[in-house]
């Protein structure tokens, strides 16, 4: 089953049109990548399928349910879990406090401490440390820990990488790989291919707002410096 | 890996039961419709009632007392309904608007202090 499917999804803002009819699913239990240079509309993508930007056309499916206009917080309630670009954490709150924000779902801050600091052994070091003055690295997997504290069955990552060394990158991307070996279905945006295609099962090229391609990894890596430089 | 496929098995139930409203609707602006109507409406059917209250009949002042008092209620309730559909959205654009400034003001203060050590992402001295 997919647990994540759009149909013919256009989106835009105001007048400007960014999505042309997207075709994408993400079957169960596996890592898609969604690649592709600046401006192709993948953090739009992304916006859509978490509810959090209203498609203009096309349908968006979640486990095989069309789920247009569900608010995006009813979707993250029930484990659709949209880890931003920018990371989304609360720069002057500590990490605690951080996580402490997603005790709203209900699970207690002990367990959410207890799954956040397993995976991410740095942060246990910085608990009482403004977010605001954590490396990026480490806001990163803050960002990371507060989404994976909801227990997600469906991860939808926008540029883990952005603003981060290559070394931190990999090591981010273990996470995720690991995230993924516990069977959670994850959709990951990136704008540089090379790590995450070591990870995802399927990996789709989107350019100028159409996909462009959709294959194995292996199959791709040949279409991928067409669609960023054109060539 | 079974707790996963449970949890997943969860999803798919909980996702399955979910009330999906139509936007088709849009619930939220009829209601904001409704409010700013009745406050309208209210008003006038309370000011209407001023004029045969003047009448020399009790009974027929008695009637416009009631209707003025329906108009008010009409747009307190009205007033009521206005408020709780517009506030929702513009606190809604105020909570993300003052999320991003604090975001904004921290980057700034991070980027006119002192350099962080890359090993240990704590705060230190240049040189």
């Amino acid at each position: 089953m997919n647990l994540l499917e759009l149909r013919e999804i256009r989106a835009g803002y105001d007048r400007i049109d960014v999505l042309f009819g997207i075709d994408l699913v993400v079957p169960e239990g596996s890592v898609v990548a969604l690649l592709g240079p600046n401006g192709a509309g993948k953090s739009t993508t992304l916006r859509v399928a978490a509810g959090l930007h209203p498609p203009t056309a096309g349908d968006v499916l979640v486990a095989g349910r069309r789920v247009n206009g569900v608010p995006p917080e009813e979707l993250a309630r029930r484990g659709l879990c949209l880890i931003p670009e920018g990371r989304g954490i609360f720069p002057n709150l500590t990490v605690r406090e951080n996580l402490r924000m997603m005790s709203y779902t209900g699970v207690k801050l002990a367990d959410i401490e207890e799954r956040a600091f397993d995976r991410f052994p740095r942060l246990g070091e910085r608990i009482v440390q403004t977010a605001g003055t954590l490396s990026g690295g480490e806001q990163q997997m803050l960002a990371m820990a507060r989404g994976l504290a909801t227990d997600p069955a469906l991860l939808l990552l926008d540029e883990l990488s952005m603003g981060l060394a290559p070394i931190i990158v990999e090591e981010l991307y273990e996470i995720v790989a690991q995230v993924a070996r516990e069977g959670v279905s994850i959709l990951v945006v990136e704008q540089f291919a090379s790590t995450v295609l070591g990870v995802a099962d399927y990996a789709a090229i989107l350019v100028h707002g159409r996909v462009a391609r959709v294959g194995r990894p292996a199959e791709l890596a040949d279409d991928l410096s067409e669609a960023y430089l054109g060539a | 890996m079974s707790e996963t496929h449970d949890r997943v098995e969860q999803f798919k139930q909980e996702i399955s039961e979910m009330k999906v409203k139509d936007p088709a609707t849009g619930r939220d602006r009829v209601w904001l419709r409704v409010g700013v109507a009745l406050m309208v409406v209210g008003l006038g059917v309370a000011v209407a009632a001023y004029f045969p209250s003047h009448a020399g009949n009790d009974l027929e002042q008695r009637d416009a007392i009631v209707m003025a008092l329906g108009g008010l209620a009409a747009t307190v309730v009205g007033s009521a309904l206005f408020l709780r559909y517009s506030l929702a959205g513009f606190l809604r654009f105020w909570l993300a608007r003052f999320v991003y400034e604090q975001q904004a003001q921290t980057d700034r203060l991070l980027g006119a202090g002192p350099e962080k050590s890359p090993q240990e992402g704590l705060p230190r001295l240049n040189g």
